[in-house]
């Protein structure tokens, strides 16, 4: 049998392909850099024993139906040769200069300067999911494998999708995926995989991004020596359990052994804290419980509104509604323990306090929360005023007219561009929704 | 925010060489091809380690008379090669004991993924190897190891392969037969990467596929 070679070309139906260097490798096939009047492409070309007619069947489908989103990266058209002993199909090629695995994320090799670029990878990968479900998909085998993210940014992409498939599953043939990721009903064999059983996945995906550690790895996993399919069948499938299940405690994070989580837990804000409980608790056994897409896009929303930085070390941290409902007091910082006395300038949107930092740049879904798209769309930014440095200003980065009374009472209409000095007690008409800022208080 | 406070607690992937080091293997180029074949699966190794939480431990021993470890939990980012010269006979069966003895001295309290252990040979084992082989399964890394076996050439037994490999992926895994010098350098490649990458991010039960040879079978080209 012969295997592609550099300088070989393939015929599609939008024309041929050169062959330029192998650039992957998996056990599906190789992935290849393939190039056609200067433009580049990928091509995964499936190892012979894979190059099933069901296999050519699933890439015409997925071809036909096109990508859910433009993060997919996705069949865009089959490639055959003359030989006929197997096949492959043509994808956009991934800029691996921007892009990086997102396994080197947790291997500890890359990192993101800033929790706002990390919160937009989430916010992505929920929209990404949403979009694939939408159109009656499901995924099958996330991992971080599968994810590249752009660290400056959080822009997302996902690859090998050709795992992709109907949600119409009934087989338990179709029963496999990655251990870590797939739901407890798919381990056990009860069930295929389908867009419920993605909610697990994209919840754990989702709690791994955040708090680095497994939410089902604690205590009963560091007690296992040798991870074997026993092992595995046990702490994902008969006996799962959270590490931070508010009543089971058999699986905590071990102290200093696997403990990452406890810090990152610590910090975050109780809203985000309380849905992945329920995630790995109901949602675990009872499929109808696991958080939907747009439950989990509204949370990252109020945890992106919810950033400050510290004042005395200046790394990010967050904003506790609860600390200064009952306490009147922002809890110390995480990093340095300093007790933190100057709250930053913030605006209340219906229930949903905003903080307003010096570079806050702001999407529509402060607006509209639950609204899957609404994250991609401007809304406002914090500006200094370029002479008086104390003075901030909130522009209007959205195509909506807002309103606000000046001093005097008079109302003061301002559009795309247009800023408006914050003040304490400013309320400001964000095209029907209300909001409400305060200044920094210094608070004794 | 996104430093690390607390620890990951990641296991790391053990990875054995079990190398026939017998005189037969200074044949056809035979020991050539293999000392290059791991020194180019390092690279690889290292691609498949880089996207681990942990890493990739290597162990390497050889028998011919007797039995000797190379290295040991060495990290796959430090692994450099020094090419074996081989002599003497074919103690598989010694093999397996000092194995099985380092798997019950040094593996105490230690974490990590099924093991996988990479056997090549060239011929027939010149001592006991059942009962030697007896004792590896009676080690829990032993018994619970991802177990490859590499025919390097025609002469080697195959029985005695397949007893090693044993349960491996439930029965379904034959010795890989490599009959010249591209298909051993594909069946290492594979052994180290696919089969350690398919022990850190384990699909419920499936097997990697293996390597095809690169070129159609050329019957005038085989030359062990």
């Amino acid at each position: 049998m012969k295997q592609l070679k550099v300088g070989d070309t393939v015929t599609t139906d939008q024309g041929t392909f050169k062959v330029m260097k192998c650039i992957g490798e998996g056990g599906q096939g190789k992935v290849y850099r393939i190039a056609s009047d200067g433009k580049a492409y990928a091509l995964k070309w499936f190892h012979q024993a894979l190059a099933t007619q069901a296999q050519f069947t699933t890439i015409e489908t997925l071809v036909e139906m096109g990508a859910p989103d433009g993060r997919f990266i996705w069949p865009i058209s089959i490639a055959q040769t003359d030989s006929e002993e197997s096949f492959g199909y043509v994808m956009p090629l991934i800029d691996q200069q921007k892009y990086q695995k997102l396994t080197r994320y947790f291997s500890g090799e890359i990192t993101f300067e800033k929790q706002t670029h990390l919160i937009e990878a989430c916010m992505q990968l929920v929209h990404s999911f949403y979009a694939l479900h939408m159109k009656g998909l499901c995924y099958r085998d996330i991992s971080f494998g599968n994810i590249f993210v752009e660290l400056a940014t959080g822009n997302i992409q996902i690859c090998d999708n050709d795992n992709v498939t109907y949600d119409n599953l009934t087989s338990p043939e179709d029963n496999w995926g990655t251990y870590g990721f797939m739901a407890p009903e798919i381990v056990r064999g009860e069930a295929p995989p389908s867009t419920t059983t993605d909610l697990f996945s994209l919840s754990v995906v989702l709690f791994r991004m955040l708090y680095k550690q497994h939410p089902l790895q604690g205590r009963r996993e560091v007690e296992i020596d040798i991870l074997d399919e026993a092992a595995n069948q046990m702490l994902y499938g008969q006996h799962p359990v959270f590490i931070f299940d508010p009543i089971d405690e058999t699986n905590r994070p071990v102290k200093n052994i696997k403990d990452i989580a406890v810090k990152y837990w610590e910090q975050t804000p109780d809203t985000l804290n309380d849905l992945f409980v329920r995630a790995f608790t109901e949602g675990l056994t009872s499929p109808e419980y696991r958080v939907r897409e747009s439950e989990w896009m509204k949370a990252l929303t109020i945890l992106k509104g919810q950033l400050l930085y510290c004042t005395n070390c200046g790394k990010e941290r967050y904003y506790h509604p609860n600390d200064i409902k009952i306490k009147h007091q922002l809890r110390a910082c995480p990093h340095c323990g300093t007790k933190q006395f100057l709250l930053p300038p913030r605006m209340k949107l219906e229930d949903r306090v905003i903080m307003l930092n010096h570079d806050t740049v702001l999407s529509q879904n402060q607006l509209r929360p639950l609204d899957m798209e609404a994250y991609l769309k401007p809304f406002a930014r914090v500006i200094q005023h370029p002479r008086h440095p104390n003075i901030w200003g909130l522009k209007n980065a959205s195509d909506d007219k807002w309103t606000y009374h000046k001093m005097q009472g008079e109302e003061q209409q301002i559009e795309r561009e247009g800023v408006i000095p914050m003040k304490q007690g400013l309320m400001i008409d964000f095209n029907g929704t209300m909001g409400l800022v305060r200044l920094s208080v210094k608070q004794e | 925010m996104t430093e690390n406070y607390g620890k990951m607690g990641a296991r790391d992937l053990h990875l054995f060489f079990i190398i026939d080091a017998s005189d037969s293997m200074n044949y056809g180029g035979k020991i050539e091809t293999l000392n290059n074949a791991i020194k180019e699966a390092i690279p690889h190794i290292r691609e498949v380690a880089a996207e681990a939480e942990g890493t990739i431990r290597i162990h390497a021993m050889t028998f011919s008379t007797g039995a000797r470890w190379l290295i040991n939990h060495v990290d796959v980012q430090q692994f450099t090669w020094e090419n074996i010269k081989p002599k003497g006979v074919t103690d598989m069966g010694r093999g397996f004991e000092y194995l099985s003895e380092k798997l019950e001295s040094d593996f105490d309290g230690i974490r990590g993924y099924q093991p996988v252990m990479v056997l090549l040979s060239d011929g027939l084992p010149t001592d006991d190897y059942e009962k030697g082989l007896e004792k590896l399964m009676a080690t829990k890394w032993g018994s619970k190891a991802i177990r490859i076996a590499i025919a390097i050439g025609q002469e080697a037994d195959m029985d005695v392969l397949q007893a090693f490999i044993g349960d491996t992926y439930r029965g379904e895994l034959k010795p890989l037969q490599a009959k010249n010098a591209s298909e051993l350098k594909q069946y290492i490649r594979w052994a180290s990467t696919a089969v350690s990458n398919a022990s850190i991010n384990p699909a419920k039960a499936s097997l990697p596929t293996p390597p095809m040879p690169d070129e159609a079978i050329d019957v005038e080209a085989l030359d062990w």
